[in-house]
C-alpha cells in the first residue's frame, strides 16, 4: 500500500518537473552517484626507485635541470651491432652527433612532448583485508618501495606480490583491514554500447579523476580484455572502469591489440582495455605469492586460419612444447577445449588467451575417424633466439619483461 | 523508503529511453545563453606555434572581456574583436592577472554601448562527473557572423596543477577544472560552461603534467578570476597587473635554504636513485624530529621525491623558520614525520 501511494506520488511529481530535470541532468546525477559509490575503494600507488624503463637518449631527456647534452661514448646513442646503422665492426667510432635508435619506440619517446610517462598510478582495493589490485605496468621498473595511499588520506607500505603478465596485473598487499571493496558487475553480461567510465587517481589529491565512454567491444586481446573507448592513459592505469551505477567491468591495464606493451601513442587514443575480474579471491588466491609471475599459455601448434566450424585444424608442431609433449600431431582437429566445442582456430585462441602458463585443460581431438582426449599441461612462450648476430623481430627492449602474445 | 524509489523512478524515467542524450533542450538553452557573449579574437601571428586568434568572452556588459593573456595579444597593435553578431571592434589590455595568465580586455566602443554578458556560474559547485561545454574559435574555422563551435565534455577532475607547457612551468598552483571538452587552438580563453550555460572556468593551454607527463586539458575556475574581474570594474584606473593578497617573499635579500641535517645516499651518475637518508647530523631540526638513516624520503610536503636531486631540489626551497612534513618508508612501516626547518649552524 506504501508503495503504491509512493508510486503515485513519484509519478506525479515527475511528470510535473519533467521539464525542470531532463535528461542530461538525470544523467549527471546518475554519474556523480556512481564516482561516490567507487571512490573509496580506489587508491594511488606511488613507486619510488627502480630502473628507468627505457633508455632515452641523454640528449633528449628533459629533467628538472633541463636537457643534457651527450657525452663522448655515450652508448645509449651507439647504434647495436648487427643494427642498420652500424658501420660496421659493431660500436664502431661515431662519426656525427646524430643520435641512432634501437627501434621505432625510442624514437617516438625522443620526440620532445611524447614522453614515457612516470609517477603515481591507480589501484583498486579487492579484499577488505588489504589485497590491492593494480596494473603490472608500473611494476616493471622494479620500485624499491610502493606506498598505497587509501581514499581517507592514509599512506601504507605496500608489498608486490604476484603479477599475471597475460592479463597486466599485478598484486599489492597492505596491512589494514575493514577497507570498502567495490560491487564487480557479471563479466558475462556486459553489452557493447553501454556507458563506461575510466577512474584514476593519479592527479587529484582527494577523489578520483573520471573519463567517460562506451563499451566499444568484448573479448579483445585474446579474449580477455574489454575494449573502451573512455580515454585510457598512466592516469588511470590500474583504476577500475565502472559502468554508470558504479560497479566494476574491470581493470585499465595498459594492452596493445596483440598483448604488446603500450606506447605513448596509445595515450588518451580511445583504445583503451579493461580486464574483468570475474573472481577476485580465485586471482588473490592464484598470485598470493611472492615473486609469483602467471605467463601467458602456450601449447605450440600452427593452426589452419579458416572461418569453417568444424574444429580447428593443426598444421604444425613445435618440438618439445606442450601439444609436441602431449603426442598431439600435425593433421589433428581440436573439436573441443575443457568440453566446450571449439568452432576454429579464433575460438581456440580464446580459450587459449583465458589460460595461463601451468595451467591443464583437456582437448578432445579427431585424428581420421579416431577421437581422442589428451590432457594438455600449458608452457609458456619460449624467447627468440637471436639468428645470425641479428635480435629477432619482436625482440623485446632492455629493461622490458618477456611478454608473449597470447598463447596459441 | 518512498524517497529512494522516489529518486530510482525520477532517474529511471529519462534513461531508460536509450540513456544517451542525442539532443537536450536543457543543452540547447545553455548554448543559447553564453553563445552571445563568447566573442572571437584576432592579433598577432607569424611565429611557428603562435596562433593569431583566440576567443574569450564578455563578463561585463561595458565591454570587458576575460580571456588568457598570450603573445598573440602582447605583441598585436589593434587586437580585434569580432562579436556573435559580426561586429567588429577594437579591443586593448586593461589589466593582467600572472598568476592565472589571464587578461581583461576593453571594447574600444562608444561609452554609452552595452554587450552581451554571459551569466558567471558558481565553479564551487562543480563536480567530477559533471557536463561541461568549452565554447571557441577553434581552428579559426567559424568567421564573420558565424557562431563559435561547441565542445561537448566532462570534468575529469578538480585538482592542483603541476605541469608544464613546453619547457615552461606553468605558474597557477592552485586548483583546476580539468576536462576532456577539446581544447583545441583557438579555444584558449574560452568560456567552460555548465549544463545550465553558466561560466564555470576560462580554458588555458594545453598542458603537460609534470607527474605523469600525459597532456591535460584545463580551465581556470571563475571562483579564482571573480576577484580579478571584480577589482578591475571597482578601480578603473587601477594599475595593470593585479596582485593578489598572498604570502609576497621578498626578493630583495635572498636568504639560505633552511637547515634540516638530512645528508641523503648520492646516486653517483644514476639520477633516479632514491632519496634514502645517508646520515644525520646529530642535534639537527631533523634529528630531534626522529629521521633515521636508512629512511627512504618518498614526499615533502605533497611533492613527491622521486631522485635523491629531487629531494634537493625541493629541499632548497624552504627557509629557516618553515615546517616540513616528510613521508618516510622505514622497513614496512610508513611514516609522518613534521619538523621545522633551523638554521645553519656555525662550523
Amino acid at each position: 500500500m506504501r508503495i503504491t501511494i509512493a508510486l503515485l506520488l513519484a509519478l506525479a511529481w515527475t511528470s510535473a518537473h519533467a521539464d525542470e530535470l531532463d535528461e542530461v541532468e538525470a544523467l549527471q546525477l546518475t554519474v556523480r552517484r556512481a564516482i561516490a559509490r567507487i571512490e573509496p575503494s580506489v587508491v594511488r600507488i606511488t613507486t619510488v626507485g627502480g630502473i628507468r624503463r627505457v633508455d632515452v637518449p641523454n640528449r633528449f631527456k628533459v629533467d628538472e635541470e633541463g636537457p643534457v647534452r651527450p657525452r663522448e661514448g655515450d652508448d645509449e646513442a651507439r647504434p647495436m651491432p648487427g643494427e642498420e646503422n652500424d658501420p660496421g665492426g659493431g660500436g664502431g667510432e661515431r662519426k656525427d652527433r646524430t643520435p641512432r635508435f634501437k627501434n621505432e619506440f625510442q624514437k617516438l619517446l625522443a620526440i620532445p612532448g611524447f614522453k614515457k610517462a612516470e609517477g603515481p598510478t591507480t589501484g583498486l582495493i579487492i579484499s577488505e583485508d588489504g589485497f590491492i589490485l593494480t596494473s603490472a605496468w608500473n611494476f616493471d621498473s622494479k620500485p624499491q618501495a610502493t606506498v598505497v595511499t587509501t581514499s581517507d588520506g592514509r599512506a601504507h607500505a605496500a608489498q608486490l606480490l604476484g603479477i599475471d603478465r597475460a592479463a597486466g596485473l599485478a598484486l599489492l598487499k597492505i596491512d589494514a583491514s575493514d577497507l570498502p571493496l567495490p560491487r564487480f558487475r557479471d563479466p558475462s553480461k556486459v553489452q557493447e554500447g553501454a556507458w563506461s567510465f575510466a577512474v584514476g587517481k593519479a592527479l587529484p589529491k582527494r577523489g578520483v579523476e573520471i573519463k567517460y565512454g562506451v563499451i566499444s567491444a568484448k573479448n579483445r586481446v585474446g579474449g580477455i580484455a574489454l575494449q573502451t573507448d573512455a580515454a585510457c592513459s598512466p592516469s588511470n592505469y590500474g583504476g577500475p572502469l565502472i559502468d554508470i551505477e558504479g560497479n566494476v567491468y574491470g581493470l585499465i591495464v595498459p594492452l596493445g591489440a596483440r598483448g604488446e606493451q603500450t606506447n605513448p601513442n596509445w595515450y588518451d587514443c580511445g583504445i583503451g582495455f579493461a580486464v574483468p575480474i570475474p573472481d577476485p579471491e580465485v586471482l588473490i588466491e592464484r598470485l598470493a605469492q611472492e615473486d609469483k609471475e602467471l605467463l601467458p599459455a602456450y601449447l605450440g601448434v600452427g593452426l589452419e586460419e579458416d572461418r569453417t566450424e568444424t574444429g580447428a585444424k593443426i598444421t604444425a608442431i613445435a618440438p618439445e612444447q606442450a601439444a609436441a609433449k602431449a603426442g598431439l600431431k600435425a593433421g589433428d582437429v581440436i573439436t573441443k577445449f575443457n568440453g566446450q566445442p571449439v568452432k576454429n582456430a579464433f575460438t581456440l585462441r580464446f580459450a587459449i588467451g583465458r589460460s595461463r602458463a601451468g595451467d591443464t585443460a583437456m582437448l578432445t581431438v579427431q585424428r581420421g575417424e579416431q577421437e581422442l582426449n589428451r590432457k594438455i599441461t600449458f608452457g609458456a612462450r619460449p624467447k627468440p633466439r637471436p639468428q645470425g648476430g641479428k635480435l629477432p623481430t619482436g625482440a623485446k627492449m632492455p629493461g622490458m619483461p618477456e611478454r608473449g602474445k597470447p598463447g596459441r | 523508503m518512498s524517497a529512494r524509489l522516489l529518486v530510482l523512478l525520477l532517474l529511471a524515467a529519462p534513461l531508460s529511453a536509450g540513456s544517451i542524450p542525442i539532443r537536450s533542450k536543457k543543452i540547447d538553452a545553455a548554448v543559447e545563453r553564453v553563445q552571445p557573449a563568447v566573442v572571437k579574437i584576432f592579433g598577432a601571428k607569424g611565429f611557428r606555434g603562435i596562433y593569431g586568434y583566440m576567443t574569450g568572452v564578455i563578463v561585463h556588459e561595458s565591454g570587458l572581456i576575460i580571456t588568457r593573456g598570450s603573445v598573440t595579444l602582447e605583441e598585436s597593435n589593434a587586437i580585434n574583436v569580432h562579436l556573435h553578431d559580426g561586429r567588429r571592434v577594437t579591443a586593448e589590455i586593461v589589466r593582467e592577472d600572472r598568476d592565472t595568465k589571464m587578461v581583461l580586455l576593453r571594447l574600444l566602443g562608444s561609452d554609452k554601448q552595452t554587450y552581451p554578458a554571459a551569466p558567471l556560474g558558481d565553479s564551487s559547485r562543480v563536480r567530477t562527473g559533471d557536463f561541461v561545454m568549452l565554447v571557441g574559435n577553434a581552428y579559426k574555422v567559424a568567421l564573420g557572423r558565424e557562431r563559435c563551435a561547441v565542445n561537448f565534455g566532462m570534468i575529469n577532475a578538480i585538482a592542483a596543477l603541476d605541469a608544464r607547457l613546453g619547457l615552461a612551468q606553468e605558474s597557477y598552483k592552485g586548483k583546476v577544472l580539468l576536462h576532456d571538452a577539446m581544447n583545441n587552438p583557438g579555444v584558449y580563453g574560452g568560456p567552460l560552461v555548465d549544463i545550465k550555460g553558466r561560466v564555470v572556468g576560462i580554458s588555458g593551454r594545453i598542458v603537460e603534467s609534470k607527474d605523469t607527463n600525459h597532456q591535460l586539458h584545463y580551465a581556470v575556475p571563475i571562483d579564482a578570476l571573480k576577484p580579478f574581474i571584480d577589482d578591475t570594474l571597482k578601480r578603473p584606473g587601477a594599475p595593470r597587473f593585479f596582485m593578489r593578497k598572498k604570502q609576497a617573499k621578498p626578493i630583495d635579500e635572498p636568504e639560505a635554504a633552511g637547515y634540516h641535517g638530512i645528508r641523503v645516499l648520492k646516486g653517483g651518475f644514476n639520477r633516479a636513485t632514491p632519496a634514502y637518508v645517508d646520515r644525520v647530523r646529530p642535534d639537527s631540526p631533523a634529528a630531534k624530529a626522529g629521521v633515521r638513516p636508512d629512511d627512504l624520503i618518498i614526499k615533502i610536503d605533497e611533492s613527491r621525491v622521486k631522485s635523491w636531486k629531487s629531494f634537493r631540489r625541493i629541499m632548497s626551497q624552504y627557509r629557516a623558520g618553515e615546517t616540513v612534513k616528510l613521508t618516510v618508508k622505514r622497513g614496512d612501516d610508513v611514516k609522518l614525520i613534521v619538523f621545522p626547518l633551523g638554521k645553519e649552524p656555525r662550523q
